[in-house]
């Protein structure tokens, strides 16, 4: 089970409304909410390092960490087992990046043997960092089967390969799963540059 | 005469934009006409307040439905769950899809007049990506989304007329049911089961939006029954409402079913966990809950009562009884009876294979339990039926004319859960089963590897089955019927939507669609032709089922997605 860290709950967008306890504030606003359309909302959501993308240079640190986030090291994944759930981390500020379940990462280590030409460029000491929003429905990439190799949404089974840059190899998932680059820096793994493409769902027109 | 032309444009700008030639000028719908639905229209999720789904019509009937033709189908370009039945107002066809997209059509044409999709955010997870249909209340109709808002839009034009933040997304709070109107109500209920919800049934006007109540499904302090709750387990308790109450206009009562307990373990939450697992009775004018009948307490195996009691009056044993009937996701076919202010057991007996109750109390129905079929936090169980139940959401149907009660089962099917600790985490998932475990749930048995899905028929008066239609795999197909001695679904996966004999139970027709068949069927009339219509599209659970299967068995299964609506008519 994943444990995300505290949310700081920065802003209120237009879609994201109270919850049932808070209806009485949501109804008074109701009317402001009615006009005020999507592009404020959107706006406010990238607002802060807690809700923006992961940046090169970020650290990284398990999504159930509580109190002060330890960056987590290569040697901390191990192969063959459920991929572990991180956030990236802005070292300057000290904020997890953890606004936005977008910005959620899972890690994964891979055999040198079982890599892509094409994928071990994002790999660093053999770990690899996948978003953990499958590109179907916006479910948790959160399984390992281990007998196809694959990464899987528990949803509705799409299996990604982690060897062979996030393919889809069966399921509804219609792409890929981003990567976010990896380097190492004394152990440590930091993030290399911005997801190769955007995480989460791909809007259906 | 430019004075008139002024008028004449004003008044067809005043017309619907895009409402064909032949299509007449909309007509609200009213109370009066949702308590008495016309034969030729399909007005709300199962045709009528009492939840039969039943159609009046017969001019395609068991003489002739082998001669059922496409009259037309139309591709939604959406994957996933397509389980909304289209709905039908005098030639106006409205069908809801995955994504939260309402599509409006020519019925008897397909012709699409408008199509409304609702903007969804993008970190949203969606875990049941699918919708059972819109409420149509005067001349306007309403949409539940995944991301728990209700919309309003004018059902002419499919223009957004308001929307309302119903629950925090973020929370795991989401909606795919049809609302249910009456008496200028819109009501709804939330998903979220697996997610630490706390449920709820809530009440919006018709008009404006505006909440007129809200009840929650699990008692909290000061509520009855919160006793049934120890600490602050209510406050993630589940108790989830994801299918449309049924409601019996003479009482203004609506009758919702209730999903089970949260998290799964039940030794997380020792009590009877009202008002989880249970139907209640809610006065439609304050929300108040007059009356419930919990199907069992303290729940341990996923067992959402959802589905909406039918409202039939039956003869039980020489009494004219005022019932609800339900056949339960824990296997038992249950006889309720409803008054002002109460709802009474009458009687229940199990219609699948089901090794958990040991005896039920003759007088309130309390089952009591097998400990050793107990699951709980560290110990692995095995179970029966499993956790889909003897039937999980796909709705029965009444015919009033044979007097059968259709019940879509899943029989000989068992589950083995491992229960493990688990810590609530806001918009997450709350089980307390690892997901390996939850996809690899099903235990096969001799009886199931012959066969699982069934389309059962009871007499209701007598308590016996009449006849049952099996299939290999599983069902998942929503049942309708009609005046013409059928009952129509599909929910296999091989693609096929049927008719059977309604006396019988004896297919006679039968025809493959694009992908399976969960969509609830409903049946129409146009110009003095009858139609019948449905959604083809397989997703969400029963592709989850399909998983669990493959996980299991030798071979394994492919049904294509893709949604499509399909419109079957008599050849002439």
């Amino acid at each position: 089970m994943n444990k995300t860290p505290h949310h700081p709950d920065h802003s209120h967008p237009v879609e994201s409304p109270s919850s049932p306890e808070r209806r009485d504030a949501l109804r008074a606003s109701s009317a402001l909410l009615l006009c005020a359309g999507l592009g404020i909302g959107k706006a406010a959501l990238a607002e802060g390092p807690s809700n923006s993308r992961p940046k090169a240079g970020d650290q990284l640190v398990r999504s159930d960490s509580e109190g002060n986030p330890v960056p987590l090291r290569s040697t901390e994944i191990l192969p063959d087992t459920k991929p572990l759930p991180a956030f990236p981390l802005e070292p300057a500020s000290g904020e997890v990046r953890s606004g936005s379940r977008l910005n959620k990462v899972i890690l994964i280590r891979v055999a040198p043997g079982d890599l892509t030409e094409e994928t071990r460029p994002y790999a660093a000491g053999g770990v690899l960092a996948y978003s953990a929003v499958c590109t179907h429905q916006g479910c948790e990439v959160s399984e390992w089967v281990a007998k196809d190799k694959t990464l899987m949404c528990y949803c509705h089974f799409s299996k990604f390969s982690p060897g062979r840059a996030g393919e889809v190899v069966a399921g509804p998932a219609p792409r890929t799963l981003p990567l976010l680059p990896l380097r190492e820096e004394n152990g440590v793994l930091v993030v290399a540059g911005p997801f190769t493409s955007n995480p989460g769902v791909a809007k259906s027109t | 005469m430019q004075t008139r032309l002024k008028a004449l444009c004003a008044s067809l700008a005043a017309l619907p934009l895009l409402a064909s030639a032949a299509l007449p000028a909309y007509s609200p719908v009213t109370d009066a006409r949702l308590t008495k639905p016309e034969a030729a229209n399909w007005l709300m999720y199962r045709g009528n307040y009492e939840g039969w789904g039943y159609s009046p019509l017969k001019q395609i009937n068991s003489q002739n439905v082998g001669k059922l033709v496409p009259a037309w189908s139309y591709a939604t370009g959406m994957t996933e769950g397509h389980q909304a039945p289209p709905m039908v107002n005098n030639g106006y066809m409205y069908v809801t899809t995955p994504n939260n997209q309402v599509i409006a059509l020519e019925a008897s044409t397909g012709k699409e007049l408008w199509r409304y999709k609702k903007t969804i955010p993008d970190e949203l997870m969606q875990l049941h990506p699918t919708n059972r249909g819109v409420a149509l209340y005067g001349d306007k109709l309403y949409l539940a989304t995944t991301d728990a808002f209700l919309v309003a839009l004018d059902a002419a034009t499919g223009k957004e007329l308001w929307k309302v933040a119903v629950a925090d997304w973020k929370k795991g709070y989401y909606m795919t049911l049809a609302p249910l109107a009456a008496r200028g109500k819109i009501m709804v209920g939330s998903s979220g089961g697996e997610l630490g919800i706390r449920g709820f049934v809530a009440a919006f006007d018709a008009q404006t939006g505006k909440e007129a109540w809200r009840t929650y499904t699990i008692a909290g302090p000061g509520e009855a029954g919160a006793e049934t709750w120890p600490g602050e387990t209510y406050k993630t308790g589940g108790g989830s409402v994801w299918i449309t109450g049924t409601y019996d206009s003479e009482t203004s009562l609506a009758f919702w079913g209730v999903g089970n307990a949260g998290p799964w373990m039940p030794d997380t939450r020792p009590g009877d966990n009202l008002y989880a697992n249970s139907t209640i009775a809610l006065d439609v004018d304050t929300g108040k809950i007059k009356g419930h009948h919990q199907y069992h307490w303290n729940d341990a195996w996923d067992w959402d009562e959802v589905s909406a009691p039918l409202l039939i009056d039956v003869e039980h044993k020489g009494k004219k009884v005022k019932s609800l009937v339900h056949a339960g996701r824990n296997g038992y076919l249950w006889l309720l009876e409803r008054t002002r202010d109460k709802v009474n057991y009458v009687d229940a007996w199990p219609y699948v294979t089901q090794n958990v109750f040991t005896s039920l109390d003759p007088k309130t129905g309390r089952p009591t339990y097998d400990p050793k079929r107990v699951p709980g936090t560290g110990k692995t169980t095995n179970f029966c039926p499993s956790l889909w139940g003897g039937k999980d959401w796909p709705p029965e149907a009444y015919n009033p004319g044979t007097g059968l009660l259709y019940i879509p089962a899943n029989n000989n099917l068992c589950s083995e859960l491992t229960g493990e600790p688990v810590k609530y985490n806001a918009g997450n998932l709350f089980i307390g089963v690892s997901l390996d475990n939850i996809l690899t749930n099903v235990r096969m048995t001799e009886k199931s590897r012959k066969h699982i899905g069934e389309v059962q028929a009871w007499d209701l008066k007598t308590g016996k089955k009449v006849w049952t239609h099996t299939y290999p795999e599983m069902n998942w197909g929503p049942l309708m019927t009609t005046a013409g001695n059928l009952v129509f679904g599909g929910g296999t996966n091989d693609r096929m939507f049927r008719a059977l004999d309604a006396k019988s139970g004896k297919v006679l027709w039968e025809t493959p669609t694009p992908s399976g068949v969960t969509g609830v069927p409903s049946s129409f009339e146009v110009n003095g032709e009858q139609y019948v219509a449905v959604q083809s599209g397989w997703g969400v659970d029963a592709q989850r089922m399909q998983g669990a299967f493959d996980a299991v068995l030798e071979h394994k299964t492919v049904v294509p997605q893709g949604g499509t609506i399909h419109v079957f008519k008599l050849q002439k």
